[in-house]
């Protein structure tokens, strides 16, 4: 006996975590159910009899007897609408003899109309809902009276009324997967709205649920705003410190959640990022920024083309919700620029291997004529002219139409080739003084006069302004500026077209250009001209 | 016929136009010499002779020069003086003002998050080479500092406030030693009254004044009176 009740216990414990485990935690919109059970009224009980008292003799009594479809959906988040319709009958035939029967079958068909309030919060996660319901609805009652009298007398009678009534109750769901679950009921009906009425009484019920539709949500995606539409593999480094998307999430759970958003740009991204869990306050919003993880493999795109960036949104609150968002994105060709100059530093590739050994065997090669203090600007001056002995000349960038971007070659590839316009002589004079350690800066020109806009650089000498006159007597040469990392040094404008023309005749093209737009034209203080130091 | 007489017409009014835009020296006496644009050398300059706004006067000792102006007005530059041509050119109260703004801009402090992407996770780098320090050369002529100074000096006695206060800017981020920078600042003071910006020029009154408090800087006592007045008289306005 104590065997069989530790067996029972046991059973029912695994039952109760199979059913914890598997449980849906957030139901489902909608659903439809199939109840049996026992309705019990004033006058009667419940029950099925069957008695024999002889072989001509006998009785069936069955009370309260019946079943109900309903169907349920969801109009709040633990409120839900429910209808129902049922019969529940109560049978009593009668064998007298082997000539008179009688067969007395009364049917009570309610249509309910009610509402079912969830007691569980559905953040917590449990697959057992009890509820509480209450519903109006009418009444249809109906009496059939048989007696058979031999053959010859058939008495048939039928009587039936109809009542308005109303119903309370609780009960309870056990959901088993997210479309499957039991359904224990307990209503107490009025019929004609008087508990005295003969009908009105308890209904005891069980049965099994389906359901299906949404799972009740937690948070709604109120806005996506794709803040970087178009990325450029150049700077992909700064992709991953920005972000390209803002997704703004309501909180619609009713108490506090827990969000965190997956983004991933399938055969781009280095891998899946995490924002990590932002919690949301009841009814808030939150704007949550979307940053990805770009590799270098996006410089191997030599073309460009569109991509997609998933996002999954997850929601916790105990339970759990997801969601997947998609948007689209331009990916362009490693070369385009969009212009902005405090992007062109991403072009510098002062690590490079060309780009190195094309500094160090300069350096081999002047390393013994190089002046004490001078050094910056005798490196410089001597690789401008190295490069103009290596036949590097300026071409303007080819027309590709509807192709609005700039196209800037990386510093190898403009040592390689021999030829590129003025953003592509910038960044490889750049590349090769920044792989020596010396500092430039882009000097951009957008003169409101011309139609196309010019860069050129200026680099750290590393003279005080005290020494300027080491390398020149006239001050129109040079720009004394504090780049933010030093004291006020000297730095030479030079115009990287000018390659083929020597060292000379580039300073003076870049200090006149710096002189004439920059002071005298008033370019600087009026902004079409700016120095950008390459972050 | 026509289309020439027109284009005679139009390259004779570019002329006009181009020489209107010159300023020319119209007299000369001692020593003066001029730099064309970015030349090393200087000449002597010679009555008559047209400069550009990228070129250089300077005036020697016991010397004067005569400018006429393209608008028709003269500019004396008396001795030990030195002035960009350009800093003669005109300069509306727009460009005055964009120009301060922009200098305000320059001196707003990094807020110093930028991120190095060439040096991520590294807080020094070292490779130093230690070298003998160049000795200063002060481009050829001595006393440069004073002669620009002089020439700023020449832009406020004859009227050419804004260019003043753009000259003598550039004088001091030229100059950053602040040793005798006194003078500088309380002409820029000046400049700033005469162009109705008594809040600029409080500001550089009181930086000569907090400048002659120090003991390594040699400033007259009627020169501290001067600048205390003026920031009295700016403080009452």
């Amino acid at each position: 006996m104590r065997r069989s009740g530790l067996s029972v216990f046991i059973c029912c414990f695994c039952l109760i975590c199979a059913i914890q485990l598997s449980g849906q935690g957030i139901s489902r919109s909608y659903g439809l159910g199939f109840r049996g059970g026992f309705w019990k009224r004033k006058d009667k009980t419940m029950s099925v009899h069957v008695s024999s008292a002889s072989e001509q003799q006998g009785t069936v009594d069955v009370g309260g007897v019946g079943g109900s479809v309903y169907f349920f959906s969801r109009i709040a988040p633990r409120w839900f609408l429910e209808t129902s319709i049922g019969a529940s009958a109560d049978v009593h035939v009668e064998e007298k003899d082997f000539f008179t029967s009688t067969v007395d079958v009364a049917i009570l068909s309610p249509l309910l109309f009610g509402l079912r309030f969830d007691i569980i919060p559905t953040r917590i996660p449990t697959s057992v809902q009890p509820y509480l319901s209450g519903g109006i609805g009418p009444y249809l009652m109906m009496k059939t009276m048989v007696q058979d009298e031999f053959i010859l007398d058939n008495d048939v009678s039928v009587e039936s009324d109809l009542n308005f009534g109303a119903y309370a109750g609780t009960g309870m769901h056990l959901t088993l997967g997210s479309w499957f679950g039991f359904n224990f009921d307990f209503k107490y009906h009025f019929v004609d709205l008087k508990p005295s009425h003969p009908y009105s009484g308890f209904e005891i019920g069980t049965g099994i649920v389906f359901m299906w539709g949404k799972k009740r949500e937690i948070f709604r995606v109120d806005a996506i705003q794709v803040l970087v539409r178009d990325i450029y593999p150049a700077y992909y480094q700064f992709y991953n410190t920005y972000p390209l998307a803002m997704v703004t999430v309501q909180n619609t759970a009713g108490y506090p959640i827990e969000v965190n958003i997956k983004s991933n740009i399938k055969g781009y991204s280095e891998r899946v990022r995490e924002s990590g869990f932002i919690k949301i306050k009841r009814g808030e919003k939150a704007e949550i920024p979307i940053l990805t993880f770009f590799g270098p493999k996006l410089l191997d795109l030599s073309s460009s083309e569109r991509a997609v960036i998933d996002l999954e949104i997850e929601a916790k609150a105990g339970v759990s919700n997801k969601k997947s968002i998609s948007a689209e994105i331009m990916l362009h060709s490693r070369n385009a620029w969009n212009g902005d100059m405090d992007k062109l530093g991403y072009f510098l590739t002062p690590e490079d291997q060309d780009i190195l050994a094309f500094g160090r065997d300069l350096i081999k090669e002047y390393s013994d004529s190089l002046s004490a203090g001078l050094e910056k600007y005798q490196i410089a001056r001597q690789m401008f002219e190295k490069l103009g002995e290596r036949d590097i000349v300026y071409q303007s960038d080819p027309n590709i139409p509807f192709y609005r971007d700039d196209r800037v070659q990386f510093a190898a590839k403009t040592l390689k080739l021999g030829t590129g316009d003025c953003d592509d002589l910038a960044v490889l004079y750049a590349s090769l003084l920044e792989s020596q350690g010396i500092d430039i800066a882009f000097v951009d020109v957008q003169d409101p006069e011309k139609a196309l806009a010019h860069v050129y650089i200026m680099f750290d000498t590393g003279l005080s302004p005290d020494q300027a006159g080491l390398i020149t007597s006239n001050e129109k040469r040079y720009v004394i500026r504090d780049n933010g990392r030093t004291e006020p040094t000297v730095w030479i404008p030079v115009e990287t077209t000018m390659i083929q023309n020597g060292f000379d005749e580039a300073w003076n093209a870049g200090a006149m250009q710096y002189l004439q737009e920059g002071v005298l034209r008033n370019g600087l203080a009026e902004g079409w001209v700016h120095i950008v130091d390459p972050q | 016929m026509k289309k020439r007489t027109m284009m005679i017409i139009v390259l004779m009014c570019s002329l006009a136009a181009a020489a209107v835009a010159s300023v020319k020296v119209t007299y000369i006496a001692g020593n003066v010499k001029v730099r064309c644009g970015l030349d090393e050398d200087w000449k002597l300059a010679k009555s008559g002779m047209l400069l550009e706004d990228v070129d250089t006067i300077l005036s020697g000792e016991a010397s004067k020069v005569v400018l006429m102006l393209p608008e028709g007005m003269r500019f004396t530059l008396n001795s030990n003086a030195i002035l960009d041509i350009g800093d003669l050119r005109k300069i509306t109260e727009r460009e005055l003002f964009l120009y301060l703004t922009s200098q305000k801009i320059n001196r707003i402090e990094s807020s110093g998050q930028d991120v190095k992407i060439h040096i991520e996770n590294v807080s020094v780098v070292r490779g130093e080479k230690k070298e003998a320090v160049p000795n200063a050369v002060k481009g050829g002529i001595s006393n440069m500092r004073q002669l620009e100074t002089n020439g700023a000096k020449a832009l406020y006695t004859q009227g050419f406030f804004p260019n003043a206060i753009i000259k003598l800017y550039a004088i001091i981020s030229k100059y950053p030693e602040k040793k005798n920078h006194v003078e500088i600042y309380y002409l820029l003071g000046q400049s700033f009254e005469k162009v109705n910006e008594p809040g600029r020029a409080l500001d550089a009154y009181q930086m000569a004044l907090n400048m002659t408090q120090d003991d390594d800087i040699s400033v007259s006592g009627s020169m501290v009176k001067r600048i205390m007045n003026a920031v009295e008289r700016m403080k009452n306005m």
